[in-house]
């Protein structure tokens, strides 16, 4: 599968418009012959779900996902402004 | 120690938490310690994933309860389903206060803090802002994006306190937005959010969210701190800002 500009546009209008994923912050970046999902989101869930969503829509694309989950600790300093 | 014995005000904050059930309780262990490191918590926008009441309910249950009062704003996600009512009714049955074009005052130690809140809209920065020229849906987009700032800048106006937080979505400068690609700028912010934060004296800080992979610091044009607290920015449960040096008592 040829990777175009095309295609790309099509997978981000997935990552936002298809409502099992509503994902504004995956960037996608070329990577090789096919695509790496790269990001932050909420939950694992979430993250697989990019995933298999994607490979769905794209069967013939190979997809790395470097999706991770974004971190909830707990702020250890404070800024003064 | 208490706030009032520092003389300063700590604001926690945080945004584009994007809740649903899959995500809750996840928060919560580093909520439970808020009371000791703020005064208030505040929740920049994009609260749900699709806007839906359920969600909400999501939201409330993992941000209500808490040790300090928490005030949000809606996101352009909260608005995805139309059901901004009830999202904000959800919010609020959770103890929530909900700002659009409105402010708050609370009041820490001696201190009157203000907050307004709106999620704005974009619209763009100067040299590459969008313009009231052309079809109707172009004008439509500009004066929308114009208008919010506009009813924000009442709203902050408005505020009768001592200190002075603008709370949007949409970022008001462009310096937060860097690591978002440039094409993209003018869906993420506005110029005239900026123009509205400055034209009140005494703004503290403003904080917005929406930008996930923007960066989180800047100034306005009139030297107010911006904070971008988009969760993917900050990395963790939430910041916390301090403002003391606007609180020097006159
Ligand atoms: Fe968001
Ligand atoms: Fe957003």
């Amino acid at each position: 599968m040829i990777i175009d500009q095309h295609v790309e546009s099509e997978l981000h209008q997935l990552l936002i418009e298809d409502a099992r994923i509503s994902e504004q912050g995956i960037r996608i970046v070329r990577a090789g012959d096919g695509v790496s999902l790269v990001g932050e989101v909420e939950s694992a869930e979430r993250r697989d779900l990019i995933c298999r969503v994607v490979a769905e829509a794209f069967p013939d694309l190979p997809v790395r996902c470097n999706i991770g989950l974004t971190r909830v600790q707990e702020p250890q300093d404070v800024e003064e402004l | 120690m208490t706030s009032e014995a520092e003389g300063c005000v700590r604001v926690a904050a945080v945004g584009d938490v994007h809740l649903d059930a899959d995500v809750l309780g996840r928060y919560r262990p580093a909520l439970e310690h808020v009371g000791d490191k703020a005064d208030m918590l505040l929740l920049a926008g994009d609260l749900t994933r699709h806007g839906t009441a359920e969600e909400a309910r999501c939201v409330a249950q993992e941000f209500g309860g808490l040790a300090v009062p928490v005030i949000a704003i809606l996101g352009n996600h909260d608005y995805h389903c139309d059901q901004q009512a009830e999202v904000t009714k959800a919010l609020e049955d959770g103890g929530i206060t909900v700002l659009e074009h409105s402010g708050t005052v609370l009041r820490v130690g001696d201190v009157r803090v203000g907050v307004a809140g709106a999620k704005g809209f974009g619209g763009g920065f100067a040299g590459a802002c969008a313009s009231e020229f052309g079809e109707p849906e172009m004008k439509a987009f500009t004066r929308h994006g114009r208008e919010a700032a506009e009813r924000f800048g009442t709203a902050l106006a408005e505020l009768d306190c001592d200190v002075r937080i603008a709370l949007t979505h949409y970022s008001p400068v462009p310096d937060t937005l860097l690591g978002e690609p440039l094409e993209i700028y003018p869906f993420l912010g506005s110029y005239h959010l900026a123009q509205a934060i400055d034209a009140t004296p005494g703004v503290g800080l403003a904080v917005h969210g929406h930008a996930h992979a923007g960066s989180e610091r800047g100034t306005t044009p009139g030297g107010v701190p911006v904070r971008n607290v988009a969760h993917p920015v900050i990395k963790q449960a939430y910041n916390v800002y301090q403002l003391s040096s606007v609180l020097t008592p006159a």
